[in-house]
């Protein structure tokens, strides 16, 4: 499968702005998304490269082995592993101001909440006792994400790259994922808005952070914290929209052509609120070195 | 989740196979009344190895031979629910910090115990005996437990096959595909039995043999505790539940072993009738009844805690462009008998 | 036993002719999607005006919708089980058994098929799944029954869709309804009462200016109405500052000031990637 995409970057306050217009456009009401998005990363077993590149240089006749050596040298990557989880599940919603709580409010700018934030609580402390929609790790479904780098074409004005996409067991998928080769890395949360429209899922969203703790966990969080106390990425709570098209055969040249006239459709008509545009390749490089 | 035996009778790659004199005994040894034809079945298995390991041991000559890693992908029409995915327990637990990420190669705190100037694989002191060979020991328990069973939902079994061939290269290698497009499913008395020939389709066509899978539908405990807790996670009434608790709380995972144990003696006596030599034999493989004692666990030490929890929604991650989650309701359907399948067809190339 | 009469046979042949009617339809479903580039439409297109001849493109025969296509199925669905239900005594009856000359040996996979007393375990899960999703009521279906208590429509519960009659009930009763609950309540003002109480800071308004909340004779603890009882505040516009006539107004007056992000795209975009702090 092929992912076309165009981003842009959007300031916390034109979120609220924008979310109408898309909402106007698309004919439809935003659907609240929160996922865990895990990251992990492929391994290698230490001095498998050093201690193959002395001894294979004259036993490159053999084509099988050549191929071995071919394969031992290919990329490895990074790949995501992605849940979503409800509001309900992240912790208590404040009662008393909105429902809600990171949404801008721009009468009082993230920035200045954060730095006179009181140290972070202990995210176990946000669990409410008895609470009927309390967070099950055991019961968190999950998929796996895979994005290549986006492919090296100069004339196209879009991010074009390879996915995949698989549903994983539920529950604990750290022991499978060490098993298959790969290393948790860290994990955020994604919260945003989806439209969809035709074939472009519109995805405006920014990524939070559990709050920041001594001791950087080795496997993901067991419990959730508030949405409330999650912190934002980008400090000034700023948003990325992300308008992308799935192509099932992304060697159909007719089929990434009308893709990205799509896109491109949707860029002229964002023009007046936001610039969407090819995203740098080398951000978006899940090559893991 | 019925207690199996596979048996695998390889062939030589131009031969025939042991399919029609199994199908004649089959129908010699067992009254007409007996035995009906139910159907068709049909496997496929994909057997990947660690790249690293196929590296001839001349080429790195101060290096120890590795120990084979293994991920075997399995399908079964009969669990159409789910595809398995059975792979060797990492030697070492990895993890990359975030700050590592960035600059250091892939050597981490995690695994930095190994010497770098031997560098080979780690040594790993928990790893036991090899699980590469065919005998099959009694050795049921979950400790000994070397290659860990994944259960991935139909859709993804196809697509995680081809991640791990196209972004995991330097790590996993694909060795063989082996189906059974054929297979007949007969039920013979207390017996199911599937038999069909093994063809290899990659890299080369060719025959391997014929596999048969023995399974035992008469009265037995693992069977009706698979099904009560199966019952439970699709969140039947409570009563159930309740009653379910007490006829298995009583149990102990050494009944759990007899009875595997037992059938396999029955199992075993079903397949001599055949009079059939030559034949791998996958029954008591390690790790079999892994689930079902997890199972027990679980009835035994949840009390109320378990009942009735209900699946989370089901959700769609559009952010990713994905597509809508699948529920599997019974998760660990079938992971004995494909653990067997795989015993026997953990063929060396 | 007695041999079939000729009535029977037709039976038969009626059986088999539907039939194969089902699975053509099913398969040219399933081949209009599988091959189809783009996708077979939703629904058939409206009827052009003028069927233009030059433009080669548009075949509507060879690319029927999938609704149409879904009509077809339903339709030989129903046909299947209308005829299968007539003739259940019939067909409950009959015995198949391979005559002499069939051939046996090298027909044996049809035979086997033939003489099968069971289903496929296969077909047996689609029984199955079907029979549960025929039984059970629906989450929805009950939700909206809860929801919408109301007698002259009564959503039964072992439904999961109302029926045409019970759709037309629901038609003429939510009018009158709708009408009803807006009679009780007490118009006039920018916020309903349970907007208030949920805080009206809350309310999406879809609109730039700040809607006041005027009813301040029971919003005490507002803290608003002193300037709101006797002097109209207009939000968003003001005179012009320097002291010349006419007004101003805010282009966006939510926002004291603008917080340009600090952190560019790229950096986020390679944090979700990698996990690499900014």
């Amino acid at each position: 499968m092929h992912e076309l995409l165009l981003f842009a970057s959007v300031p916390v306050h034109q979120h609220h702005e924008l979310l109408q217009q898309l909402a106007g456009l698309t004919a439809m009401q935003p659907r609240h998304a929160i996922e865990r998005r895990l990251i992990f990363k492929a391994y290698r077993k230490p001095g498998l490269i050093t201690g193959r590149v002395g001894g294979s240089q004259d036993l490159q006749q053999s084509g099988d082995l050549q191929r071995v050596n071919k394969m031992l040298n290919g990329s490895m990557f990074y790949t995501q592993v992605v849940g979503p989880v409800s509001e309900k599940e992240l912790g208590p919603a404040s009662t008393s101001m909105s429902t809600s709580v990171p949404a801008p409010d721009p009468d009082t700018p993230m920035a200045g909440t954060d730095e006179s934030k009181p140290p972070a609580p202990v995210p176990n402390a946000a669990v409410p006792d008895g609470e009927a929609s309390a967070y099950d790790y055991e019961q968190q479904p999950w998929r796996l994400e895979f994005r290549d780098i986006p492919e090296a074409a100069t004339r196209s004005a879009i991010t074009t790259r390879v996915m995949a996409s698989a549903a994983l067991p539920r529950g604990d998928i750290v022991p499978s994922m060490n098993a298959w080769g790969y290393g948790f890395v860290t994990e955020y949360l994604v919260e945003g808005d989806i439209f969809i429209h035709n074939d472009i899922v519109i995805f405006l969203h920014r990524v939070l952070h559990y709050p920041s703790s001594d001791n950087e966990p080795r496997e993901p969080r067991r419990n959730l914290t508030a949405l409330k106390d999650m912190e934002p990425l980008e400090k000034t709570g700023s948003y990325v929209l992300q308008a992308s098209i799935t192509v099932q055969d992304g060697t159909n040249q007719e089929t990434m052509k009308t893709a990205s006239q799509h896109l491109f459709g949707l860029r002229e008509q964002l023009k007046s609120a936001v610039r969407l545009e090819q995203a740098d390749r080398l951000s978006l490089d899940t090559r893991a070195k | 989740m019925p207690v199996t035996g596979v048996y695998f009778i390889p062939s030589h790659p131009n031969a025939s196979t042991a399919l029609s004199t199994l199908t004649e005994r089959l129908r010699s040894s067992f009254t007409d009344e007996d035995f009906i034809p139910l159907g068709r079945w049909a496997l496929d298995h994909k057997l990947m190895r660690d790249t690293p390991g196929l590296l001839p041991a001349s080429a790195n000559p101060g290096q120890r031979p590795s120990k084979p890693r293994y991920m075997q992908l399995l399908s079964l029409t009969h669990y159409p629910s789910h595809g398995f995915i059975y792979t060797s327990e990492p030697t070492e637990k990895p993890f990359h910090p975030p700050s590592a990420a960035s600059s250091a190669p892939s050597a981490t705190p995690a695994n930095g115990a190994v010497s770098p100037g031997q560098g080979g694989p780690a040594p790993a002191p928990t790893a036991a005996a090899s699980h590469t060979s065919a005998t099959s020991q009694g050795g049921a328990s979950a400790a000994e437990t070397q290659m860990l069973m994944t259960t991935v939902p139909p859709s993804s079994y196809k697509t995680l096959f081809q991640h791990f061939t196209y972004a995991c290269q330097p790590f996993w290698c694909h060795r063989l595909t082996v189906t059974v497009p054929n297979g007949v499913v007969y039920d013979i008395g207390d017996f199911r039995v599937r038999l069909g020939d093994v063809r290899q389709t990659w890299p080369t066509a060719r025959v391997r043999g014929t596999i048969v899978e023995i399974e035992w539908r008469g009265p037995s405990v693992v069977d009706s505790l698979a099904a009560a807790s199966q019952a439970r996670r699709s969140g039947s009434a409570d009563d159930v539940d309740s009653g379910v608790d007490l006829s298995f709380s009583v149990l102990e995972e050494a009944d759990i072993d007899a009875e595997y144990e037992a059938t396999a003696s029955l199992i075993r006596e079903f397949w001599a009738r055949l009079g059939v030599q030559g034949a791998r034999e996958a029954i008591l493989v390690p790790g079999i009844g892994k689930e079902i004692k997890e199972k027990l666990g679980r009835v035994r030490g949840a009390g109320r805690d378990v009942g009735g929890r209900s699946l989370k929604d089901e959700a769609t991650l559009a952010g990713l462009g994905g597509v809508p989650f699948e529920d599997d309701i019974d998760p660990a359907a079938g992971t004995d008998v494909a653990r067997q399948y795989m015993e026997v067809l953990r063929f060396n190339r | 036993m007695a041999a079939l009469t000729s009535e029977e046979y037709k039976v038969l042949e009626q059986s088999r002719q539907r039939l194969v009617q089902l699975t053509r339809s099913l398969g040219s479903l399933i081949a209009s999607l599988e091959q189809g580039d783009p996708l077979p439409p939703w629904c058939a297109a409206p009827p052009e005006p003028q069927p233009s001849a030059k433009d080669p493109q548009i075949t509507p025969q060879s690319r029927s919708s999938l609704q149409s296509q879904a009509n077809i199925i339903s339709n030989n669905l129903v046909s299947v089980s209308e005829h299968l239900s007539d003739h259940r005594d019939l067909l409950s009856s009959l015995v198949a058994y391979p005559g002499p000359e069939y051939p046996g040996r090298t027909q044996g996979n049809i035979l086997e098929q033939l003489l099968r007393t069971k289903l496929d375990p296969r077909v047996e899960d689609w029984v199955a799944r079907g029979r549960e999703a025929g039984t059970e009521p629906s989450p929805s279906a009950l939700d909206l029954s809860n929801a919408t208590s109301n007698p002259t429509a009564p959503a039964t519960p072992a439904q999961n869709l109302l029926s045409e009659s019970e759709l037309a009930d629901l038609w003429e009763w939510a009018p009158l309804e709708a009408n009803e609950e807006a009679r009780r309540r007490n118009w006039g003002g920018n916020f309903t009462l349970e907007e208030r109480e949920a805080g009206i800071q809350n309310v999406v308004t879809g609109l730039r200016r700040q809607l006041e909340d005027d009813d301040g004779s029971e919003e005490e603890e507002e803290g608003e109405e002193d300037e709101g009882e006797d002097e109209m505040e207009i939000v968003g516009v003001h005179r012009k500052s320097g002291g010349g006539s006419g007004l101003e107004f805010d282009i966006a007056p939510h926002h004291a000031h603008i917080a340009e992000p600090v952190v560019p795209l790229d950096e986020i975009l390679r944090y979700m990637t990698t996990g690499r702090m900014p």
